[in-house]
């Protein structure tokens, strides 16, 4: 086939994007086609986890030699878009790896996931948003949720298409919006390979889940891991009264603001693990200069 | 193993590793502690200019110097240096949290 054209609706609700991701990845095509079309003229909503997921189906098309097209439209999604340079990223000679600044204040680019990168987004993601709105507090829960989810990626997700990061400030709803994607195995698949591999046996994805949680449970997916990830990402969301939303496999997990779980199968799977942290900005402590302690320390 | 209480090194953190970020950037520290502690110093660890670090990091360093030598070991033989207290409440809650999950 010459072009495969995909028409992109922002939809508001989870489950008909899974869908609409699930319907158009390349692998599900019959034939390699020369160019995507990705058709935005009918988008009427776009969020930060629509920005990575769509992201992360252009790059499997983009990996597999196909050249990729944008039908832009005219409507304030495609706006935003054409803002963050996203219409660039698959351009010859572009690199997606590197910090490219975009046109939308509130927003930190748009990233590839790379092990040689994460330091670098981590640590400009946090200079860029005290420069420019939060110069008296202490972004250090951004640091550590951006820290923990890239970790996440690198240890379990083997994905095969490189994942993406994007940082969004919405000023109006006090929310620092983190979205990151990748298309590998997926949180619960990972644990229930572990758990027959060990035990034998595997449990429902939602408990599996769940149990990705837990202190100390780890798939030793690398050799030092402890199981201290995911609880890290869910105490700082708590502390902050923040939401946590993940959406992996089949599940749908939520944390709200309260500490309260929504959990939830999807009839369709995910093709690996989307993770949206909405930090309350109205929770960030104020920055403290702390002094250095010369005196030795006894751990 | 026995040791000198004369025999001290001092480790910088920031000078050893390019970052504290990942568990592949806390080898080089991992190594650097661990080989002391073999050759029977006492470490006076300096986190100087260092940037927090995350679960992974302390994973592939404290972590393993914990499997490997112990948590008594560890307090015998480690002591923190130049840092805030936040990041020595970092590590010591770390340890302990990973001690509690072993017993």
């Amino acid at each position: 086939m010459s072009e495969y054209r995909i028409q992109i609706i922002g939809h508001t609700q989870v489950y008909p994007w899974v869908q609409l991701i699930n319907a158009n990845r390349f692998e599900v095509l019959p034939s390699k086609p020369r160019s995507l079309n990705i058709d935005l003229t009918n988008m009427n909503f776009i969020a930060p986890y629509h920005v990575v997921s769509l992201a992360c189906l252009i790059e499997e098309y983009h990996m597999n030699g196909v050249i990729i097209k944008f039908n832009q439209g005219n409507n304030p999604a495609t706006d935003y878009l054409d803002q963050l340079g996203f219409f660039d990223y698959w351009k010859k000679g572009f690199d997606r790896k590197k910090y490219h600044p975009d046109k939308v204040r509130t927003s930190f680019c748009l990233w590839q996931l790379d092990i040689e990168m994460f330091n670098a987004y981590v640590f400009q993601a946090k200079d860029y948003f005290n420069r420019h709105f939060f110069s008296d507090k202490d972004l250090q829960p951004l640091n550590d949720s951006l820290t923990e989810l890239f970790n996440n990626v690198v240890d379990h997700s083997e994905s095969p298409v490189r994942g993406y990061v994007f940082t969004q400030y919405f000023p109006k709803r006090n929310q620092i919006i983190i979205s990151v994607c990748d298309f590998g195995n997926g949180i619960p698949k990972t644990i229930n390979r572990f758990l027959e591999r060990t035990k034998g046996k595997g449990v429902s994805n939602i408990a599996a889940l769940l149990m990705g949680f837990k202190k100390g449970f780890s798939t030793e997916s690398t050799p030092s891991n402890r199981g201290l990830g995911l609880d890290n990402i869910a105490s700082i969301v708590k502390t902050m009264k923040s939401e946590l939303l993940i959406i992996s496999n089949d599940v749908y997990f939520k944390q709200k603001h309260d500490g309260s779980v929504v959990k939830a199968l999807m009839p369709e799977a995910f093709p690996g693990t989307q993770v949206v942290i909405s930090l309350n900005t109205r929770h960030l402590k104020p920055l403290e200069v702390e002094d250095i302690v010369h005196a030795e320390y006894t751990l | 193993m026995k040791t000198n209480p004369e025999k001290v090194v001092v480790i910088d953190v920031m000078t050893c590793v390019s970052g504290t970020t990942t568990s592949s950037e806390a080898v080089s520290l991992f190594i650097k502690m661990k080989q002391s502690l073999v050759d029977g110093f006492s470490i006076k660890l300096s986190l100087i200019n260092a940037t927090p670090m995350s679960s992974s990091f302390l994973n592939a360093s404290f972590g393993e110097l914990f499997d490997q030598f112990g948590y008594p070991m560890i307090k015998e033989r480690i002591t923190l240096v130049d840092y805030k207290p936040s990041q020595a409440k970092q590590i010591k809650d770390y340890l302990d949290t990973i001690n509690k999950l072993v017993k």
